[in-house]
């Protein structure tokens, strides 16, 4: 049986929501990531806590 | 999207994710067998449902939202958001954020199905994009770093990259899971061994689709008598504080939730005395 446009949008929407969980999936990578290296390694996170912090606003750039 | 990254030191976090499975079942006629999805009725029951829960379970253990997630493993709805709640939890999450969750569609109709395909392959360059973001945060790392210093993270780095992640799941029986397992790491259970002592709890390896392995440490339920659940609490104790996440499974249209906040309240208790998992 044909999709219905109804049917349609309901996909696209659902479709929609699992890229934005894709793209949360990465972002929660990072910050795992992060508290990894403090927990790891601290004095290489304090060393590049705030390289770090210039790196994610490239990062989200990425992501807009 | 990033404001709480940098705000706290990483151990205020908890290593511990609990999971409202079978949401299906909340709305009677609440789901689209054809697009595997909710109806518009039934999404909004199961969020009121699942909110009303969740906030229960704050209100009772003091656990964080950022902890808890709803989903429904058969129907492998929402297992994206519950797998960003286990990276986000777990140590060294990031190991796990090449697993793809079971896709929902495989279980919609065919035509349905081909729709999916066709919309997907207009997305495609989007996912190219995530990937790129992780090398140019390693390599970007590299720079503010001395050749000692680089070395030292790489090794350290890689070695954490090939312990296995290691997640303890808990919950009373029937409430999926090893359906949750099988669903949310698109994975297939590998062997099956009791490794600790006499006790009741087993490791099981899971090969990934996306490549390496699982382990999962499945803990013997709770709630049943006083007795076993002393019996068992030894068990946690020897066991929770070696695992990267702790993973409990409760149903999400379960009215009677006293045995599970107890056992939240125990594990809280268990994780703060380890922060990070003994290795």
């Amino acid at each position: 049986m044909p999709m219905t446009d109804e049917e349609k949008s309901k996909v696209i929407k659902m479709l929609d929501k699992l890229d934005d969980s894709s793209r949360e999936k990465a972002i929660s990578s990072f910050d795992s990531f992060v508290k990894w290296l403090s927990n790891a390694l601290y004095n290489i996170y304090c060393k590049i806590k705030d390289a770090l912090k210039s790196l994610w606003e490239t990062i989200c750039n990425i992501f807009k | 999207m990033f404001s709480s990254l940098f705000k706290n030191k990483a151990t205020s976090s908890i290593r511990f994710v609990i999971g409202l499975n079978q949401v299906d079942k909340i709305s009677p006629n609440g789901w689209d067998n054809r697009l595997n999805m909710p109806t518009e009725k039934g999404e909004e029951d199961i969020q009121k449902r699942s909110e009303d829960i969740i906030n229960k379970l704050i209100k009772l253990t003091k656990i964080s939202e950022n902890n808890i997630e709803y989903y429904s493993a058969l129907k492998r709805y929402r297992l994206y958001q519950l797998l960003v709640k286990i990276i986000s939890n777990a140590y060294a999450g990031f190991k796990l954020d090449n697993i793809n969750p079971a896709d929902p569609f495989d279980l919609a109709d065919p035509e349905v199905k081909k729709f999916v395909e066709e919309e997907r392959k207009k997305r495609e360059n989007k996912n190219d994009k995530i990937n790129a973001t992780k090398e140019t945060l390693i390599n970007g790392i590299k720079k503010f770093l001395s050749d000692e210093e680089i070395n030292l993270f790489l090794d350290t780095f890689d070695k954490e990259k090939k312990l296995p992640p290691k997640i303890a799941i808990l919950g009373k029986s029937g409430v999926g899971k090893t359906t949750t397992i099988n669903s949310l790491f698109n994975a297939q259970f590998k062997t099956s061994h009791t490794i600790v002592g006499t006790t009741s709890a087993q490791m099981k390896e899971f090969t990934l689709s996306s490549g390496g392995v699982i382990t999962i440490v499945d803990l013997p339920g709770y709630g049943r008598s006083i007795e076993e659940d002393k019996e068992y609490d030894k068990i946690y104790k020897e066991i929770i504080p070696k695992c990267d996440l702790i993973f409990m499974v409760l149903q999400a249209d379960t009215r009677d939730i006293a045995d599970d906040q107890e056992m939240i309240e125990k594990i809280i208790e268990w994780l703060k005395l380890s922060p990070v998992p003994e290795r």
